[in-house]
């Protein structure tokens, strides 16, 4: 009796046609995958990406030098040198220098802002073949991220 | 002729089933698991020392990293301990938006859960579905703090921005949508006779030794002990929602594995609730520009995806910073149930084993 009751248990394949009817289902729907390098998804604008340094409506620094981001930002990667420049009343940056390889993206630089001079922009591809090329100057942190041709 | 002797066994730290850098040393007669150590410390990064050399707002950056698959609640336990000790109140909005945002993530992390478990045990239709949904999630947290895994959500006294526009229609999207999933998922495994083999019976633990181990969150209540910090210590609004806590009393695999599905469908109850009642207003209250707290010491503890997070802080007072803090992690403490689930089990039962016990590296090492 035993053995029958385990035989047909054994032949009743309701659970396994039940998983397989899921997967069928799924044949006829519309695929969800983004074929990366060719399809590319955009960021959320809150998006955090790469820092970035804004210039206002007659190409100046926003930036006066306050020095907050500096105080703020957890893994200490940005440096500035401040700087007076005539026919300006507020300092300026002489030299921004930003460390991206340090970097952990968490936006408090931004957050700490008064004067809205960084961003973080909506770039993700940002690697580098070079260490070196993590170290951004100031004259690059205004630029978008120079495209890496892919190499063997 | 033969001469039977035990053998030691390393698994991990490179395993693929260990879920990071888990590392067990085994003790095995034949292919029966005698005896079990786990080795942790591998991704040891210092976070409670480096957490006093920061302000409270830098320390934020590094509860994200505990568990990094439920960053929100992280931040969740972490700035409501500020608060309590501040003793600020928070707007009735922020704490809606916490909560339909801890919630999420307490899905997103089942459904993690669920992917890698389903695989580890062969499952792999499972694996692909889980995360397509957990994608949706995860565009949610990217759309509302720019962050899809580290995520930096709360702020002292409310929430870092506003809720940004069109927020709540993909809120309402994936709330129509994962309820069916649901039933995708439970199909493929609820009844699969190879699923219910590899998790019947398999990792078996009393409550009475549950509880004696400090075990919490869905492996205390997979053996049948109905404890969840929302319900017995609410914190935020969850008293004003109308849910139920998932308790399953088979103490095995499979039970566990039970409890996780209803708690996601609780999840999703109360997502619904919060996002309906979400009341007009401000999202933060006022609070200074740099963070000073009181002296004093303050333990608060909440339900995180994997069981009860608490933090321990303590402030000198003078400092911006915490002048200690310790963390109490669910995936630690959980973990010390390993060893009596494993004992006589095969080698593969421990792939099993580890997955249903949802542990995270990143908070067992700190």
């Amino acid at each position: 009796m035993k053995g029958l009751v385990n035989f047909v248990k054994t032949f009743n394949y309701r659970d396994l046609i039940k998983g397989a009817a899921v997967t069928f289902k799924h044949q006829f729907k519309k695929t969800v995958t983004v074929q990366y390098p060719k399809q590319r998804l955009e960021p959320f604008p809150r998006f955090r990406g790469r820092l970035t340094l804004l210039k206002d409506e007659n190409g100046e620094d926003k930036c006066v030098c306050c020095m907050a981001c500096v105080r703020i930002c957890p893994t200490q990667v940005i440096e500035i040198k401040p700087g007076k420049k005539e026919g300006r009343k507020t300092r300026y940056p002489v030299e921004y220098n930003f460390n991206m390889d340090r970097c952990i993206f968490c936006g408090l630089c931004v957050e700490s802002c008064n004067f809205g001079a960084i961003e973080l922009n909506n770039e993700y591809e940002l690697a580098q073949y070079s260490r070196k090329d993590f170290y951004l100057t100031k004259e690059k942190m205004y630029l978008p991220t120079p495209k890496v041709e892919y190499r063997k | 002729m033969f001469k039977r002797e035990i053998v030691e066994l390393n698994m991990g730290p490179q395993h693929p089933s260990t879920h990071g850098v888990l590392r067990l040393k085994l003790k095995l007669d034949g292919e029966t698991v005698v005896d079990l150590e786990p080795e942790i410390g591998y991704l040891h990064r210092g976070v409670e020392k480096l957490a006093e050399n920061f302000n409270y707002l830098q320390a934020l950056n590094l509860t994200d990293r505990l568990d990094y698959i439920a960053a929100v609640s992280n931040n969740l336990g972490y700035i409501e301990t500020l608060e309590k000790l501040g003793g600020v109140e928070v707007p009735k909005k922020a704490q809606y938006f916490r909560v339909l945002l801890t919630e999420l993530n307490r899905i997103a992390s089942h459904l993690l859960w669920l992917a890698t478990h389903a695989l580890d045990i062969g499952a792999m239709t499972v694996f692909l579905y889980a995360f397509r949904e957990r994608e949706m999630i995860l565009d949610m947290f990217e759309m509302y703090t720019g962050g899809r895994l580290l995520t930096t959500t709360f702020r002292y006294g409310g929430l870092k921005e506003d809720i940004p526009e069109g927020f709540d229609k993909k809120v309402k999207e994936f709330i129509k949508i994962f309820p069916s999933r649901m039933e995708d998922y439970e199909d493929l495994l609820t009844e699969n006779r190879i699923w219910k083999k590899r998790t019947v019976g398999v990792g078996v633990i009393s409550a009475e030794d549950a509880i004696n181990l400090g075990l919490s969150g869905p492996v205390l209540r997979g053996s049948g002990v109905p404890y969840d910090i929302r319900k017995v210590e609410p914190y935020e609004v969850y008293d004003e929602f109308d849910w139920e806590i998932a308790v399953e009393n088979g103490c095995d695999t499979y039970a566990r594995y039970k409890v996780r599905m209803k708690e996601m469908r609780q999840s999703l109850r109360i997502v619904e609730q919060a996002l309906e009642g979400m009341p007009e207003g401000e999202f933060r209250a006022k609070v200074p520009k740099t963070l000073k707290l009181p002296k004093g010491e303050v333990y608060h503890s909440i339900e995180a995806p994997k069981g009860e997070l608490g933090y321990y802080l303590i402030s000198d007072g003078k400092g911006t910073g915490p002048y200690r803090l310790k963390v109490r992690g669910p995936s630690f403490v959980n973990l010390q149930g390993l060893k009596p689930m494993c004992k006589g089990h095969m080698v593969a039962d421990v792939v099993a084993i580890i997955g249903t016990l949802d542990v995270v590296l990143g908070e067992i090492d700190r």
